[in-house]
């Protein structure tokens, strides 16, 4: 994506609420919608950094957001602890389970891993459910208003810059991090384990290492979530939300930020637009994950691409992947 | 020790549907290298056509699942000669999201069709329940554990006799090998991925009068037999089926002695257990990567 797009995109977000001042009284909730895209965005980002750059499925990603959401609820609700802390306690408690589910995991072979992450996603709605001396059980937490560093950020204008600023900081690190040695270790055993081992890249280590850096952002994302909402219930994580962050990747295209945000766009607003019919938002993105990977197995990043970039991409040779920012 | 040999019973009965989708799921998984995570959606599609023969039209019950299991073996082929034929060279992961964007579409579709309101489904034999001494035959726990069997034998039978079975193992061992030799892989992998399936549909038929007909009455099932199959070792036949049976018997002591509600919680903790001490399975054996 051209610099100047990405500054055109960032100053529309950065003035969106004072254009949303016009809407009256339902600015509330569109702000609501657009920060909670925001997280959902963050979430995706750390799910593509697992799929996308290291090869490895997740399908269990809102566990991590459900564990970051409830541990900054907790903390608020019995603590009073503040918006900073709570996120980043939510983000440190998925990143330690990561490595519990981590090891024995990331020994394994790779569809073993979507199957123990399916297992941690339901475990982790299961818990919640059940524990309510700590949970709330099904009647959920609810949190005191968000402060920061001693201001109030209960307003959903402040919230909406929170989460906006929290996803800036989420692409800048990821983005930082794929040009590092540890990044390119991430694409290294995405291509080849055995090649990548080789070549000296310590092949379980850069796993686990993938899998605790991907939970850490989820966390994060759900303890901003937490203080986003109010509220936190077992409902908003159960296995279905782990699947809508699963297509926002695929539809997306995998190994990139551009492509996760799109594909949070599309999976987001196919999600709002068909919650009506039971089924409907199912199918939609069902169907769309099975055309993108047998037709446009780039997903949006591709069409995201500029137009040189693709010319130069469709007289490439055969069988070669390119790996893009 | 009566109620334990009941709950051993329920465990075994309850445990021959999660082997039965196991055995599937090995099939596909030993023909294609692919884990079929549509496995218990497509089970589900095809339960619907036996429920709409039986409450529509008031088809018999055999006929009902005879035509069940052949809207499945087609389903399985056709996936497989669609969808999955193509991306034979594409990545691992790009095969198994395939399977995953298929259960999505599946079980909307069947939702958007017949929505979520759970259907009955009468008991598939109705006679009354056996007393054995203290314990008491349910009639249908006996005809899945026959059915169990008698499939089981069958599909030993097609792997250790039958041209299409041996040439299945032979694409197993190695695909490129055996298209060499003249196997008709493309024709073996639908025909693999069809009985596949048929068995998921033959678990979720089973499964219809306890767990009502709705587009997610596969969910819990094909879950624990996906952990049949890994406790199994994924890619032996055998051991996915006894790690069905250990496993129904499992999930019924979790849930007569400890939290029903977390019973799926506890299992994935055993789970991770296992691998963690065998990372091949109870009855797999260690696997070397080929490059």
């Amino acid at each position: 994506m051209s610099r100047r797009l990405v500054i055109a995109i960032l100053v529309a977000c950065a003035v969106l609420p004072i254009a949303f001042q016009a809407l009256g009284q339902r600015q509330v909730y569109w702000l609501f919608v657009i920060s909670e895209f925001y997280v959902f965005a963050i979430v995706a980002i750390s799910l593509d950094l697992l799929m996308g750059r290291s090869g490895q499925i997740s399908l269990g990603q809102s566990g991590f957001v459900a564990l970051g959401a409830y541990t900054a609820a907790i903390l608020n609700q019995r603590f009073n602890v503040d918006l900073p802390l709570g996120m980043l306690a939510g983000a440190v408690t998925a990143a330690v389970a990561s490595l519990v589910l981590g090891f024995p995991a990331t020994r394994l072979r790779g569809h073993y891993l979507g199957i123990v992450t399916l297992g941690f996603g339901i475990a982790i709605d299961q818990i919640a459910l059940k524990w309510d001396a700590l949970t709330g059980g099904d009647q959920g937490i609810h949190l005191h208003r968000p402060a920061l560093f001693g201001l109030d950020a209960g307003t959903p204008v402040r919230m909406y810059y929170v989460a906006l600023v929290a996803l800036v900081v989420t692409v800048l690190l990821v983005r930082g991090l794929t040009q590092t040695r540890i990044g390119r270790a991430f694409a290294a055993i995405k291509d080849s384990e055995v090649a990548a081992a080789a070549m000296g890249v310590p092949v379980a280590r850069t796993k686990v290492l993938a899998f605790f850096v991907s939970a850490f952002l989820a966390g994060a994302a759900g303890g901003i979530y937490a203080f986003l909402a109010g509220f936190v219930a077992p409902e908003d994580f159960g296995i279905e939300s782990s699947l809508l962050f699963f297509a926002m990747v695929v539809i997306g295209g995998m190994g990139s930020i551009p492509g996760a945000i799109g594909g949070a766009v599309v999976v987001d607003a196919v999600k709002n637009a068909a919650a009506t019919v039971s089924g409907l938002s199912l199918a939609l993105l069902g169907g769309m994950i099975v055309l993108v990977v047998l037709f446009f197995p780039g997903g949006l990043k591709a069409l995201l691409r500029p137009r040189g970039a693709r010319r130069a991409r469709r007289h490439a040779p055969k069988g070669v992947v390119r790996q893009d920012a | 020790m009566q109620f334990l040999l009941q709950i051993a019973l329920a465990g075994l009965a309850q445990g021959s549907l999660f082997a039965l989708t196991a055995l599937g799921l090995v099939m596909i998984y030993n023909a294609s290298a692919v884990v079929n995570f549509a496995h218990g959606a497509m089970g589900m599609a095809a339960t619907y056509v036996a429920y709409v023969l039986i409450a529509r039209f008031e088809v018999p019950f055999a006929l009902a699942f005879a035509a069940a299991l052949v809207a499945a073996f087609v389903l399985g082929a056709v996936v497989q000669a669609l969808f999955l034929a193509r991306l034979r060279d594409a990545p691992l992961l790009s095969q198994v999201v395939v399977t995953l964007g298929l259960f999505m579409l599946l079980e909307g579709l069947v939702g958007i069709a017949f929505g979520y309101n759970p259907r009955p489904m009468r008991e598939s034999i109705a006679i009354a329940p056996v007393i054995l001494g203290d314990l008491v035959l349910r009639p249908q726990d006996v005809l899945q554990l026959a059915l169990l069997l008698i499939l089981g034998v069958a599909l030993a039978a097609f792997f250790a006799a039958t041209k299409i079975g041996l040439g299945m193992r032979a694409i197993t061992e190695n695909t490129y090998a055996a298209r060499l030799i003249g196997i008709p892989v493309g024709r073996l992998l639908a025909i693999a991925w069809g009985t596949g399936v048929a068995l998921s549909a033959v678990a979720a038929v089973l499964a219809a009068p306890t767990t009502s007909v709705t587009p997610n009455m596969m969910d819990t099932i094909v879950v624990y037999g996906f952990v049949a199959a890994i406790v199994g070792g994924f890619g032996s036949m055998a051991g996915a089926l006894v790690g069905g049976l250990i496993l129904g018997v499992v999930v019924n002591l979790i849930d007569a002695f400890l939290a029903p509600e977390l019973a799926m919680s506890i299992v994935f903790g055993l789970l991770l257990v296992v691998l963690y001490v065998r990372p091949d399975g109870l009855f797999g054996r260690a696997q070397v990567q080929k490059v």
